[in-house]
């Protein structure tokens, strides 16, 4: 083949902007992903500040899952400073951090990826489903700890707002009311015929106990993956999840013991809903479209529990504190946030200030298996003839399934 | 109404937080198109709009280029939360800007993240063509206060103040009460009562707000070029010193009283004469002496049933008087404070310094009376009969009073010391001279 196809497309939809180029010549194909925003360097912005003040900073990284990002640096930091979390406490901090993933989920299925693939007329109806469902989650969450986007009701090792039965039971009734929506738009998504394409990389990383646990109490954290079990510390998570710089790209990319990898709804189905029928779970292994499914899935699955913990949780009293152990200067924290596996570490000098930080984020995770599943996706469809334009739709609808998002991409990379 | 929502570099947390049932609602019933918001898939990005709602702050040339371009094409540009507004928390790396220091911003929503009831208020006003009041920035207009007191002796320049504070509370402890705070936050300054010059204002002249200064904020009238000047000419020949000046200056610049005394004749004073106005005082029975003008006028304004006695320096024509206080500038005295000798001193070259003696010392060391500090020492002794009281109010008496010179040591308790040392060595080099 002589002709050669090359689309660059700026992608929207997806939480900041980002450019995907796709090269398709000669049987062979090649895709780059990149963020078109620049980065904000986070980490370089906690050094030397006070460990209570970092929660707020890093959950300032993004302004769609902030949540996620406040617990994994309080988590971190709670280590290094020898904060034990108690059990109450920790499962407010799961509800928090599952509210915010199934509102972010919902919002991305239903106004984000339903425009790919039903007719106008359709997603207007299931746009209105999905606007009555956030405002319902949104009450819920706003019921629990304030807001959406960079939460104040926080800090390490406690709540600074009241959270008793009264606030409980309220979250539960608008999940309860959320839930209708959430399932109609739950069942469209599993009714979509999604494009087929044969995952390049079938190798996954979620938390082993992330379908009852979002946000640990602290490490070594067991991780899933298809070879087995992980355990990830401080010590080894350089090692285990390696990021290595591209030469073509300003964002950074990851491997899992040397292989690409992906992770967030996807990725967590897989490692723990071995219940789900086998057909199901055969697509999620093997199609990386899937992650629109498993979202869905996810999202439901998440309302039902949310309901029941915020039921058995309303029904006695809380002990919302924490006690203190022992301080040991660093820390590794880990959550699952909407779009996957979050890690943040951080060291604590001695004067108590921030000496060190890294933030490993899901989308830097995803990026390296989302170019190759874009290049096989767009050498298939170019062998089967197909144009530029349609092409280009397809891999767009790709980068979307994988739920990027560019305000996380927190490094800089210095190129020499 | 067409509107464009976007994000430059930023969390892309305000535009998320729109997304939902109240906003998109009411953009619908008012019938305002979304014609560009690139994270819901508003694509349009060429066109024209009425509104832009912008994100986040400008970092890349990218930032800056698609700015600019939505700028031209918009007739309102909102800045959308903190990154827009201020610079965002990115703004801690240094090279974050606002959109305002690139183009013209017409409103300003504030908030990390932004307040949806604020966005929803706004482009209703907007789109009924109401007045809308998003307009004004807090800490746009503010400057720091930058009024000059001055009158003639005393000057405060309020752009050089740093609102330390030290000179209100030296002016206090004198007794004065000249010197206050005014206005909060970043408009605080210093000023006198009604900003009113200051021998208006009430103050003694003491000098101690510009010994204690350290910004350089508090300064009087400097003579010394003219006395300089008297002594080229062959006006002046004659230098009256006041002890403490003398050991001061001594302190201050690491010589002895004998090296001092040299270092007036190599200014070119014929005679130097250390000379303590107190003995100038006949009996003190019955009356409080005020050591200076400053304290003087002190007394007359606190304890006008108090007898006071001001010792007048006898100072002959061609002489010049060089004291630790301000005040006696203020009074018609030629005089010159130990600080504006030091400042001449300072141009003399040290190591040829050698020693010499004062011509004449009219100085009683030690004379049998009791010094007071304060306002409230000298209220306590009155009840014991005033005869022999000395008040003198500069905290560490004379030897810290506000005509003194600078010195390189930080601690005063240290500076008091060691001026002491070198006022005893004065005083037997004193009674030296006069056994000669």
């Amino acid at each position: 083949m002589s002709s050669a196809l090359r689309i660059s497309r700026e992608v929207s939809r997806v939480a900041g902007e980002s450019t995907l180029e796709v090269v398709v010549e000669g049987g062979r194909a090649r895709a780059s992903y990149s963020s078109v925003l620049s980065l904000r360097n986070f980490e370089a912005l906690t050094k030397g500040r006070r460990p209570s003040e970092v929660p707020y900073i890093a959950s300032r990284i993004c302004g769609v899952c902030s949540h996620a990002h406040f617990w994994a640096s309080s988590l971190a930091l709670e280590q290094a400073l020898g904060i034990e979390v108690g059990e109450d406490l920790a499962a407010i901090r799961d509800v928090c951090n599952r509210l915010q993933l199934v509102q972010n989920h919902v919002v991305h299925l239903g106004l984000l990826v339903l425009p790919d693939y039903v007719s106008r007329e359709r997603f207007e109806e299931h746009a209105r489903l999905t606007l009555a469902a956030n405002s319902y989650l949104l009450k819920a969450l706003n019921a629990l700890c304030g807001r959406l986007t960079n939460p104040v009701g926080y800090s390490l090792g406690r709540l600074l707002t009241p959270v008793g039965p009264r606030h409980l039971k309220a979250a539960a009734d608008y999940l309860r009311e959320a839930r209708t929506y959430v399932a109609k738009l739950s069942e469209a998504i599993l009714g979509l015929e999604l494009p087929e394409l044969e995952d390049p990389a079938p190798s996954y990383v979620a938390l082993s106990q992330a379908a009852a646990v979002t946000v640990p109490t602290g490490g070594p954290y067991s991780l899933t993956t298809p070879r087995g079990t992980v355990e990830l510390s401080e010590d080894n998570y350089r090692s285990v999840l390696h990021e290595v710089h591209a030469e073509y790209s300003n964002s950074r990319k990851c491997v899992l013991m040397g292989e690409p990898f992906f992770v967030g709804a996807r990725a967590r189905l897989l490692a723990t809903r071995r219940d789900l029928p086998a057909g199901i779970l055969r697509t999620l292994a093997t199609n990386p479209f899937s992650n629109n499914y498993a979202q869905a899935v996810e999202a439901l699955a998440a309302v039902d529990l949310l309901v029941e913990v915020l039921g058995e949780l309303s029904s006695r009293a809380l002990r919302l504190g924490s006690s203190s152990g022992t301080p040991r200067g660093s820390g590794l924290g880990v959550v699952e946030a909407p779009r996957g596996l979050l890690v943040h570490y951080y060291r604590v000098s001695r004067d108590g200030r921030v000496e060190e930080a890294d933030i490993v984020t899901p989308t830097v995770m995803n990026t390296y298996h989302l170019e190759l599943s874009a290049a096989t996706l767009a050498r298939d469809l170019a062998r089967r003839g197909l144009g530029e334009g349609e092409v280009a739709r397809y891999v767009e609808a790709l980068v979307r399934a994988y739920d990027p998002c560019i305000p996380c991409a927190v490094h800089v990379v210095i190129r020499r | 109404m067409r509107i464009a929502i976007l994000g430059l570099s930023g969390c892309d947390g305000c535009q998320y937080n729109l997304v939902r049932e109240d906003f998109l609602n009411f953009l619908r019933s008012r019938g305002i198109e979304v014609a560009y918001w690139p994270l819901v898939g508003a694509e349009e990005g060429s066109g024209e709009y009425d509104v832009a709602l912008v994100e986040g702050s400008v970092i890349s040339g990218r930032d800056l280029e698609v700015l600019k371009s939505v700028r031209s094409r918009s007739r309102v540009l909102v800045a959308l939360g903190a990154c827009a507004t201020l610079g965002g928390v990115q703004a801690g790396l240094g090279f974050s800007r606002s959109l305002a220091s690139y183009v013209r911003v017409d409103y300003y929503l504030r908030g990390c993240p932004v307040e949806v009831g604020e966005v929803l208020d706004l482009l209703d006003k907007l789109s009924r063509g109401l007045p809308a009041k998003f307009g004004e920035r807090r800490f746009d207009h503010v400057e720091r206060p930058t009024r000059v007191i001055a009158d003639g002796l005393i000057e405060l320049d309020g752009s050089k103040c740093i609102t330390c504070g030290r000179c209100i509370e030296v002016c206090r402890r004198v007794g004065a009460h000249v010197l206050n705070y005014f206005r909060r936050g970043i408009e605080t300054e210093v000023v006198t009562p009604y900003g009113e010059p200051f021998s208006k204002a009430g103050c003694v002249l003491c000098g101690l707000c510009a010994a204690y200064c350290p910004a350089g904020a508090v300064s009087y009238r400097l003579d010394i070029e003219e006395v300089l000047q008297g002594l080229r000419e062959g006006s002046l020949v004659s230098a009256y010193v006041e002890p403490e000046a003398l050991a001061s200056l001594a302190e201050s610049e690491g010589l002895t009283p004998q090296q001092v005394v040299a270092a007036l004749k190599a200014l070119g004073f014929r005679y130097v004469v250390v000379y303590d106005p107190l003995s100038e005082l006949g009996r003190v029975d019955g009356v409080v002496v005020a050591r200076s003008p400053a304290e003087e006028r002190l007394l007359r304004r606190y304890l006008p049933e108090v007898r006071v006695e001001l010792p007048r320096p006898a100072i002959p024509p061609g002489a010049v008087y060089v004291t630790q206080c301000l005040s006696w500038k203020a009074v018609g005295l030629r005089a010159i404070t130990a600080r504006e000798l030091q400042l001449a001193i300072r141009r003399l070259n040290y190591p040829t310094l050698g020693e010499e003696r004062p011509d004449s010392v009219l100085w009683v060391p030690g004379a049998a009376m009791r010094r007071v500090g304060s306002l409230d020492e000298l209220r306590r002794s009155l009840g014991g009969g005033c005869g022999g009281l000395v008040l003198e109010v500069c905290p560490g008496g004379c030897l810290l009073g506000g005509g003194q010179p600078l010195t390189p040591c930080t601690d005063l308790g240290e500076v008091l010391a060691r001026r002491r040392a070198r006022l005893e060595e004065l005083a037997k080099l004193g009674s030296e001279v006069a056994r000669s």
